[in-house]
């Protein structure tokens, strides 16, 4: 597989990565079960800890390639709410094995496997598209929860170009 | 919609004559224009009393920066200019001026109307479109330089995509925390623009 489109992949992946790590690094602990919106099944749906979560569950999912048989690693559950939010710490330390994963996905990637057919409820397209869905969903939430800290005048939030060397 | 690629590349093609790989072309036109429409969507979507709010607090900027309409403003302009790869020599159509490239910090002298910015909306879905057609290996590699870092015009796609879609969930949250059920997600690039 051409090296430019590896590079130009994981260079904005991984920024879109790096987004959602400083969002959830900057949140003070008074926002971490603020409501971005009003869920209506669950309110927890809609809090800060859970979108983050939601956004890593995903992004390990997608990078499989597959959802039978997916599980999230422990103490993550899936399919229904912890009895109690995640901690910052549990969340960080899963987006750094998904970004490890992302990375280590990406420089595998052969021509062979980024046509490969992907099968969702919801969508239907190659290997190689699904990891460019899967990076617009990772963009999307880092920046609703970066909006949300910049609602509540907390500073530090800003825009990611390429990929950093290591995860913060 | 793309050439499909049925011949076998010649050992000695440069690159400037290779074909994209229709994979690679698909991709990234699906995802992509679905973030334009995202975006469409929640322009369509946005009230007028909500055509001035702010989406957060500018405690050392402008508060029109924040608003929704120019939100939406700085969102197209450089969907429009990243498409053409390069600062210089970029204009965008009237009624819109250069006014993000400016280091000072103006702002427009009026508040653009949402029939302004579908129109302006409309030409970049079908400019990017067009753009990822025409894609080469060679156009692909192309070397981008901005104030911000250098890339490949590959990558600058890619990085187009994503400040669309990080500005579109913004706003679109914006909607659902103040006037309720917000536009659905965009999956894939609607077959034409709303």
């Amino acid at each position: 597989m051409d090296t430019t489109l590896k590079t130009s992949i994981w260079q904005q992946f991984g920024a879109a990565i790096d987004m959602l790590n400083d969002a959830i690094s900057l949140c003070p602990d008074h926002l971490w079960t603020a409501v971005l919106w009003k869920d209506p099944d669950d309110v927890q749906y809609g809090q800060f800890w859970f979108v983050a979560y939601h956004t890593l569950f995903w992004l390990d999912l997608y990078l499989t390639g597959y959802s039978d048989g997916f599980a999230p690693p422990a103490p993550f559950i899936r399919g229904k709410l912890p009895e109690k939010p995640y901690t910052k710490d549990q969340i960080r330390t899963y987006l750094d094995q998904c970004r490890r994963k992302c990375q280590a996905t990406i420089e595998a990637l052969t021509d062979e496997k980024a046509r490969q057919r992907c099968t969702f409820d919801w969508v239907e397209a190659s290997f190689l598209e699904m990891q460019l869905y899967n990076m617009r969903h990772v963009q999307e939430h880092a920046g609703q929860l970066n909006l949300l800290l910049g609602q509540h005048d907390v500073s530090g939030m800003d825009w990611v170009t390429k990929a950093r060397d290591k995860a913060g | 919609m793309f050439r499909v690629w049925i011949g076998l590349q010649r050992p000695e093609t440069k690159l400037a004559d290779t074909p994209m790989d229709t994979n690679l072309k698909t991709s990234i036109w699906q995802q992509f224009g679905a973030s334009i429409d995202y975006l469409a969507d929640t322009l369509s979507a946005c009230p007028d009393q909500l055509w001035l709010a702010s989406l957060w607090l500018t405690p050392n900027a402008k508060p029109e920066r924040a608003q929704f309409w120019y939100v939406v403003y700085h969102t197209l302009f450089w969907l429009d200019l990243y498409l053409t790869g390069a600062e210089e020599g970029f204009l965008p159509p009237a009624p819109f001026t250069l006014i993000e490239q400016d280091g000072d910090d103006p702002l427009p002298e009026r508040v653009y109307t949402k029939d302004e910015l579908q129109a302006y909306l409309n030409d970049c879905h079908k400019k990017c479109q067009a753009t990822i057609e025409a894609l080469t290996d060679e156009t692909a590699h192309r070397h981008c330089r901005f104030g911000w870092g250098e890339c490949s015009f590959l990558e600058l796609l890619l990085y187009n995509m994503r400040h669309v879609h990080g500005h579109a969930s913004q706003l679109n949250m914006l909607l659902g925390q103040k006037v309720g059920p917000q536009p659905d997600y965009v999956t894939q690039a609607k077959n034409e623009a709303s």
